[in-house]
């Protein structure tokens, strides 16, 4: 662990009205690490992700992105600083052609910087994309409109969204929800490789098992305040993790 | 709702500062040399302009103006400044705009505070809903019917414009979705004859 963090979260609080969603969240995430978080429903995790991607402006604390304050700046901003999102509900266009989904980052200035001032054939690059994501390039799954595609194929096609800016940052919120065993069985060594290549990634994720199998640390929210943090062993061995949260014993194996 | 607001704010402007004419207006501009030249070019800037949307529409770049309008959030999620892109798209629509009111003007031959009279304003928006939003037919629809059907309430005097909002009412009330949309759902409920391979 050497260098500054990519991401450095200080003090950061945000409410709406009376209740309090975040509150005082402070962590650091080193380059290529793996950092899950977890809490019960309502702990202020996709609102912690709605903060670091601009899409909440935080009532106070700030964020730094490799040194940069992006607190408050516009979603789109951050995520042409690279900082990608997945969404918990996703957020596609039905309507067109799964492979036509991924045209929208492609349009964007940061793919051009990354292409060297060009955008090329955004339709090729596209499918290469899906392809890698598991749809297979000579079926008819990436051509099909995107609201006939099964709800794990619309998950991984969000994903593939997010990774189409090549971020830096990839930020899953709750991407294996309402996946099928076996969908969330073929998306985790994606997730992994990507983490091996030096994507930093954070996730969240109700899963407990397979989160805890890839994440270096977890960090624990709840009421909007970080409860414990470290590694999975450690977290779980927290009295107070385990009354909050589990209620129950997780066997690691 | 700028739409309508924006006018309204502009007929202030004129009337204060007297740009423009002020009150009286920009009379006796020159006309076209004739009737027929004037119809020809308008049918033919609106072709044109149609044909120019839809070669848009279907590019990347009107996949992202058309992502903008279903679904903001998702679209900045993918790094794109959407204000931009809109501030392009209203420049677009503006400059049709004032091709088509450069057309009106010198068929007028004037150019007054009554062009931004309430009647004028509305009917883009009520082309659209009339018509059938989110399509370029249905707007064009709309149009079709909207502006003659104006112009043949014309001999009622005082009371076209009441009969011209009260269509429009029963229409919203009747034709939610627009003519287009209904029109394009009952052609698919027709039964036809398919061949099966």
């Amino acid at each position: 662990m050497e260098g500054e963090p990519v991401l450095k979260v200080s003090h950061l609080k945000k409410s709406f009205g009376g209740v309090l969603a975040v509150y005082d969240v402070s962590f650091e995430l080193e380059r290529g690490e793996f950092l899950g978080i977890i809490g019960p429903n309502g702990s202020g995790k996709t609102t912690l992700v709605n903060l670091i991607t601009g899409f909440v402006k935080p009532d106070s604390g700030q964020i730094l992105f490799r040194g940069r304050n992006i607190t408050g700046r516009m979603p789109y901003t951050i995520a042409g600083l690279g900082i990608s999102r997945t969404f918990q509900m996703v957020r596609l266009f039905y309507n067109l052609p799964a492979y036509k989904n991924l045209i929208i980052p492609l349009c964007s200035s940061r793919f051009k910087k990354m292409r060297g001032g060009r955008y090329g054939e955004r339709d090729d690059v596209a499918i290469d994309l899906l392809d890698d994501m598991g749809f297979e390039r000579d079926s008819q799954v990436p051509y099909k409109v995107a609201g006939s595609l099964p709800h794990g194929y619309l998950k991984r096609l969000d994903l593939a969204r997010a990774l189409a800016l090549r971020p830096e940052i990839l930020i899953l919120d709750e991407l294996f929800s309402g996946m099928s065993m076996s969908e969330v069985a073929s998306t985790l060594p994606l997730i992994e490789k990507f983490n091996e290549e030096g994507l930093t990634i954070i996730m969240i994720e109700h899963r407990l098992k397979e989160l805890f199998r890839v994440v270096d640390r977890v960090m624990v929210l709840n009421f909007g305040m970080t409860l414990a943090s470290g590694t999975p062993e450690e977290v779980m061995e927290s009295e107070e993790v385990k009354k909050a949260y589990l209620g129950i014993h997780i066997d690691l194996d | 709702m700028i739409t309508l607001m924006l006018p309204l704010l502009l007929i202030k402007v004129i009337d204060a500062t007297g740009v423009f004419g002020g009150t009286h207006g920009l009379p006796s501009l020159s006309p076209f040399p004739s009737d027929i030249i004037a119809t020809y070019l308008a049918v033919a800037g609106f072709l044109c302009c149609l044909f120019i949307f839809r070669r848009v529409i279907n590019s990347d770049y009107g996949l992202v103006l058309r992502a903008i309008r279903d679904d903001d959030r998702a679209v900045m999620s993918g790094a794109i400044n959407i204000y931009w892109r809109k501030i392009q798209a209203v420049f677009i629509s503006a400059c049709v705009g004032a091709f088509a009111g450069a057309l009106m003007t010198h068929h007028y031959q004037f150019l007054g505070m009554s062009a931004f009279a309430m009647d004028y304003s509305i009917l883009p928006v009520a082309a659209v809903a009339f018509g059938g939003p989110g399509t370029f037919a249905g707007a064009a629809l709309g149009s079709m019917v909207l502006v003659p059907l104006s112009e043949a309430l014309r001999a009622l005097g005082g009371l076209r414009m009441a009969i011209y909002c009260g269509i429009l009412i029963l229409s919203i009330i009747g034709l939610p979705e627009g003519i287009f949309h209904f029109m394009s759902r009952k052609y698919h409920q027709f039964e036809r004859v398919v061949e099966v391979k």
